[in-house]
């Protein structure tokens, strides 16, 4: 199968293949969109096991649902449509909406938020503060307003064009790239502190 | 460009700064604030360029590639049954070749075997019945089928690596164990039943002996046994999963049997006994094989709830449910 495709097959071409029964052309795009999508999930619903659930979910609904999509859209379009869909009813679901309270345990962890996130004062082991600097960007992107966090995620995580992102959210190209706009002046001025110690660690490479 | 289109192009500028950096400041020199808004853009990228990612757990991901695995298997299952006449299309044509095969004999005949054997005429039918007749007409050309495509079954085994060779090594068992069924429970061509009682101690392939003596050469040939394997594709994955299904229930229903008693009487010793999410699915599985549709439905749906066996509890109970 990974024979047939001589080229970087196309994740429509893959999807087509998976349509007529080629099963190894599904795991091809599991392969590529499997870290993004779920990167895009755990941020928006700010809970791994949650995450996982709807991760799962969402590859189930393309499974199922493999033999609806005619390529009028892109296949990243109508995976993070689903995915958006899936987040947008998890968070009907939600009686309210959470605001973890610095003092309360963190799920998963023993520590609370505020332990979790020290103040980033001088520190000589540059592996603890790209950690530290890591999970405060991550903390940051969870709590910008929704409409701006998953227009972030979808450009920075998955690297969707704005037209693309604009598609899946319902609304004008223009549109996405002031939410776009706000979320990063909003990071920037959240993570103003750390800027000084940005250039200190080495940036991570994204794998897409 | 104004401001207002700066604006909206300046991700696009990041992004054209690399190819064309003095396109890029020409345009940013024009207005302070633009390049206000350019370099405070282009730092929170680099900023957030550290968000770290994280990876989906693995066994999600083999869930999901399992859950994929079983579509394909449903589609190619659907693609073969446009081919086949439906069930009922094939009793009716049987039960109508019955019928006129028991009207053909004359009724003299009828009265001298009954007078000849001292039996009553309907006991009677059932020799009629098991006899050559019309009737086996679609069965003989099932079973040519069946051997047909486990034929190509065993050409395309011939031509898979050889750790795939030993799985493969299952179906010829369960062929053996199939055709011992068959012989039970209809009466086969005395070749075939000759074949069938010579196989087990010698371990050749019954489908292969048994019949289609044109293919047996097949296997000479590689580059020719994998297009024989091809083209009848269908035929081989269903002639596998039939094989693989019968090896299977014998020894999963006594293993279910005993998974059901094992937990009931544990859960009489233990009244707070509460198993877990895979024991769940496995008894959700057993029941229903044992026909307990109420009880699998149960533990599969409690099965359902773990996100460690979800997807294969929403497939058990998808089965569960009629279509």
């Amino acid at each position: 199968m990974r024979g047939r495709f001589v080229s970087d097959p196309g994740d429509e071409e893959l999807l087509c293949a998976y349509q007529s029964g080629e099963t190894q052309a599904f795991e091809m795009l599991l392969v590529r969109y499997r870290r993004p999508l779920f990167n895009f999930l755990l941020r928006s619903v700010r809970d791994r096991g949650r995450a996982e659930e709807l991760y799962q979910d969402v590859w189930m609904r393309v499974i199922e649902r493999c033999d609806e999509f005619r390529g009028d859209a892109k296949f990243s379009t109508w995976l993070y449509t689903i995915a958006r869909n899936r987040c947008v009813d998890h968070q009907r679901k939600m009686v309210f909406r959470r605001h973890a309270s610095l003092d309360a345990p963190v799920p998963g962890s023993a520590q609370s938020l505020g332990e979790r996130v020290p103040n980033p004062g001088p520190s000589t082991d540059r592996l603890a503060m790209r950690r530290t600097l890591q999970t405060r960007i991550a903390e940051a992107v969870e709590e910008l307003p929704e409409d701006q966090r998953e227009v972030f995620l979808m450009r920075q995580v998955q690297g969707l064009a704005f037209k693309e992102i604009a598609e899946v959210v319902g609304v004008s190209a223009n549109t996405v790239k002031s939410r776009m706009r706000y979320a990063l002046e909003r990071l920037q001025n959240g993570l103003g502190d750390l800027e000084e110690h940005v250039g200190e660690t080495e940036p991570q490479k994204h794998e897409l | 460009m104004n401001c207002e289109q700066c604006k909206e192009a300046v991700f696009e500028l990041i992004e054209r700064e690399v190819a064309d950096p003095a396109g890029v400041k020409e345009i940013l020199d024009r207005c302070p604030e633009c390049r206000a808004l350019f370099d405070e853009m282009k730092a929170a990228l680099v900023a957030v360029d550290q968000l770290p990612l994280e990876e989906p757990p693995a066994r999600v991901d083999a869930d999901i590639l399992r859950a994929a695995l079983m579509r394909r298997t449903n589609v190619t299952r659907v693609g073969r049954r446009r081919f086949q006449a439906p069930p009922w299309a094939m009793a009716a044509i049987a039960l109508l070749a019955v019928g006129v095969g028991v009207w053909a004999i004359p009724r003299d005949t009828e009265l001298a075997t009954e007078d000849a054997l001292g039996t009553p005429v309907a006991e009677s039918d059932e020799a009629i019945a098991a006899a050559p007749s019309p009737a086996s007409a679609p069965a003989e050309l099932e079973e040519a089928v069946g051997e047909k495509a486990e034929q190509a079954l065993r050409l395309n085994q011939e031509t898979q690596t050889a750790p795939l060779a030993k799985t493969a090594a299952k179906p010829s068992v369960a062929r053996q164990q199939r055709a011992r069924t068959k012989r039970k429970s209809a009466p086969a061509p005395a070749r075939q039943v000759e074949a069938v009682e010579a196989a087990p101690e010698e371990g050749i392939d019954v489908g292969a002996v048994a019949g289609m003596a044109d293919m047996a050469e097949a296997p000479a040939a590689n580059g020719r046994a994998a297009g024989a394997a091809s083209t009848v594709v269908l035929a081989d994955e269903s002639a596998d999963r039939e094989a693989n299904k019968e090896l299977k229930e014998d020894d999963d229903d006594a293993t279910c049997r005993k998974t059901v008693a094992d937990f009931e009487k544990r859960r009489r010793r233990d009244t707070g006994f509460k198993p877990d999410a895979e024991l769940e699915l496995a008894l959700g599985r057993c029941y229903a094989k044992l026909g307990d549709t109420k009880r699998a439905r149960t533990w599969l749906e409690r099965a359902a709830a773990h996100p460690k066996t979800k997807i294969r509890a929403q497939i058990a109970l998808k089965k569960l449910t009629p279509n």
